[in-house]
């Protein structure tokens, strides 16, 4: 009998577990919930369960308990948690252990120290990896301040300990700035923290994301698939992901990989993660953190390498052996990834909700989409915003990004406003095709104007025109007496609005 | 005013399209022909239209055009994933409409809408308060993103319509802010 497995998430993501899970002989359970009943995850199960969240708190894919009943009273063998939700919480894994379901995840205990940054920084510090250089605690003085930042060097920011929300937070340029903005800082976090203690650390301008995919299983065995830059963001949100990095130098590559394998064998890793870095302009790294889930866009991965990271999650979740080397993994070509999301990026990147009356995705040879939505799709405010990803793949850089324009310009939408218009800019701005844009390229450079055409906005003027003028020219028909010029601009509104 | 005289004559009607940014286009229809748009003749070619929807040929290249919304004679429509928002005039209602602009003057007071639906997580001020502009006015949570409103203007709280955990859709009047000078 085929094992069964539990797809505790929806949207794309869930569509794209099932994908893998298939071929791997797996019977797909996924859970339908009122929040939205003819999402099309659904239509890609072998099973579905039905469970009514509509007025419980959490929903389901958030509720622990519920998802081990639906486990119990379904013959479920493994339980894939997908991204966001509960995929990082070691409660579930647990939960997951005392239920005899295997977790497509490593283990509780990895989870629970890589979610808490103190101890992953500890022990990336254990395995060498280079953290931000920083005071050790918390200073009380600006003397001591200024000692820190003299050995780290300048620019330094200080932090609120208590800190949150960029309340107590000051960049420092040089030593004569050192003074006003520790007093000021410390003044800010004694009034909104009521706790004035701050912490110096290493400031960097204007880093770039570099994330390095790690593959282990529960015999041992690490290999790392590269990496990714994930640097074009919004507010800590991805927006467009590529692999390789065009920062990266092999031998770079290569020591960073190395060091990412050794970090996960030295922590005893055993599931599909990712050791996320920042990066100065000068090439130094710095360890951030460590996901221990799969990624939203691990698809960058998966194309270049030829190694279907979900099938493997799968496959070590359930012991098996890792029969992959470092040596077999050889990237060919280049990939780029975009994020559609339901976003208005004329209007601060605001949610969008709605019906999609239609939407038409690019197709081509090159071309992967993974999308959790389709034509009449509903758009609910219950979910993140991400309806679907674009992934092309080109035989050098230059070459995806000519390959995602088409793909992006044959992408069509109707009830909607997506980020597409935004990753179309993007990919065509000179800091993406240098290479050089950084995670403070929104913040710094990006203005909706930008997103305007001149032509478009021409076509658009004549278009409200040619629709002003239709209903003006049957205003006029149907009023006998009709003379445009004797007429009061109310009476014309309130004529054309009847 | 000699255009005026032209277009009667052959039928042709002139438009004023202004965008809310100020951009400005004079647009000549003319029955069975090509516009003439900024006094240039474009050959743009209606291909087909259904209800709001609208398709385009210019240049050889297809434009797909939707109405996102209608408000009396402002039109917002939505082309390649962006939307630009154009008042349409005839030459009567664009004068007439600049004359009246010129007589009410500056705007005394000024009324802070939602720019997306959301929940408020935070209010900062109380009626009667001066703000000055960028000050923090409420926190507006949409999804999981918490946005910042902040005042566009130096004034005083006249009006508060919310409080925390109210539920607000797009374009509700949250704030009014009376000027001062």
């Amino acid at each position: 009998m085929s094992k069964r497995l539990l797809i505790a998430n929806r949207g794309e993501i869930a569509i794209r577990i099932m994908k893998s899970a298939k071929e791997l002989g797996l019977t797909c359970v996924a859970i339908k919930s009122p929040k939205e009943p003819d999402a099309l995850y659904l239509q890609h199960a072998d099973e579905v369960v039905y469970f009514d969240d509509a007025t419980r708190t959490p929903g389901i894919f958030l509720d622990i308990e519920s998802l081990m009943g639906i486990c119990r009273d379904n013959n479920i063998d493994i339980l894939h948690p997908g991204y966001g939700f509960l995929s990082e919480n070691p409660d579930l894994a647990n939960a997951c252990k005392e239920n005899n379901v295997v977790f497509a995840g490593p283990k509780a205990e990895l989870i629970r120290d890589m979610g808490n940054k103190t101890i992953a920084k500890e022990k990336a510090v254990e395995a060498g990896l280079p953290l931000l250089a920083g005071s050790a605690g918390v200073v009380h003085s600006y003397e001591e301040a200024e000692q820190v930042a003299e050995q780290i060097g300048y620019p330094v920011i200080l932090k609120a300990a208590a800190g949150g929300g960029g309340r107590g937070m000051r960049i420092v340029e040089s030593r004569d700035q050192i003074e006003k903005n520790y007093k000021s800082a410390n003044a800010e976090s004694l009034a909104a923290f009521n706790n004035g203690d701050l912490f110096v650390e290493k400031y960097i301008p204007s880093p770039k994301h570099i994330e390095f995919q790690i593959l282990s299983d529960k015999h041992g065995n690490v290999i790392h698939l590269g990496e990714r830059e994930c640097s074009l963001q919004r507010k800590h949100q991805k927006l467009i992901e590529e692999a390789p990095s065009p920062f990266l130098s092999p031998q770079k590559r290569e020591e960073m990989g190395q060091k990412s394998v050794e970090f996960a064998q030295k922590i005893g890793y055993d599931s599909v993660g990712t050791i996320e870095f920042i990066m100065d302009a000068n090439g130094n790294y710095y360890f951030m953190e460590m996901n221990t889930r799969i990624q939203v866009e691990h698809p960058v991965t998966e194309v270049i390498t030829g190694v279907d990271l979900i099938a493997w999650q799968l496959r070590v979740a359930m012991d098996e052996k890792l029969t992959l080397t470092q040596d077999d993994i050889k990237f060919q070509g280049w990939a780029i990834e975009c994020r559609l999301n339901a976003e208005d990026a004329q209007n601060r990147f605001a949610p969008e909700t709605g019906i999609i009356s239609q939407i038409r995705f690019p197709e081509g040879e090159d071309i992967r989409i993974e999308t959790g939505v389709e034509n009449n799709s509903v758009v609910t405010p219950h979910f993140d915003s991400m309806l679907a990803k674009i992934i092309v793949r080109g035989w050098d850089r230059q070459n995806a990004i000519g390959r995602m324009d088409r793909a992006l310009s044959n992408f069509r939408i109707d009830g909607l406003k997506t980020t597409v218009p935004f990753c179309k800019l993007v990919i065509n701005h000179k800091d993406f095709i240098l290479g050089t844009y950084t995670t403070k390229w929104v913040e710094d450079y990006y203005t909706d104007i930008m997103l305007e055409d001149p032509i478009d906005e021409m076509i658009a003027a004549h278009a409200a025109v040619y629709l002003y003028h239709n209903e003006f020219s049957k205003v006029a028909s149907d009023t006998p007496d009709f003379e445009e010029d004797s007429m009061s601009v109310w009476v014309m509104k309130r004529r054309l609005n009847s | 005013m000699a255009r005026e005289y032209d277009y009667r004559r052959d039928d042709s009607r002139l438009f004023v399209a202004l965008r809310d940014n100020g951009h400005r286009f004079k647009i000549i229809m003319r029955d069975g022909k090509i516009p003439v748009i900024d006094e240039k003749d474009e050959d743009i070619q209606l291909v087909r239209t259904e209800e709001s929807h609208m398709c385009f040929e210019y240049r050889e290249r297809r434009f797909h055009c939707v109405v996102t919304n209608r408000n009396k004679n402002s039109y917002t429509m939505l082309i390649n994933g962006v939307e630009y928002t154009f008042s349409v005039e005839s030459v009567s209602s664009y004068l007439r409409k600049k004359i009246l602009a010129k007589d009410t003057g500056d705007e005394s007071e000024l009324s802070i809408k939602a720019p997306m639906p959301g929940k408020i997580t935070a209010v900062y001020v109380d009626p009667g308060d001066e703000v000055n502009a960028g000050d923090p006015l409420f926190a507006l949570e949409a999804m999981k993103m918490q946005n910042e409103i902040l005042s566009p203007i130096k004034g005083k709280i006249l009006e508060l319509n919310i409080k925390e955990e109210d539920v607000v859709v797009k374009n509700d009047e949250l704030v009014k802010i009376g000027v001062v000078e």
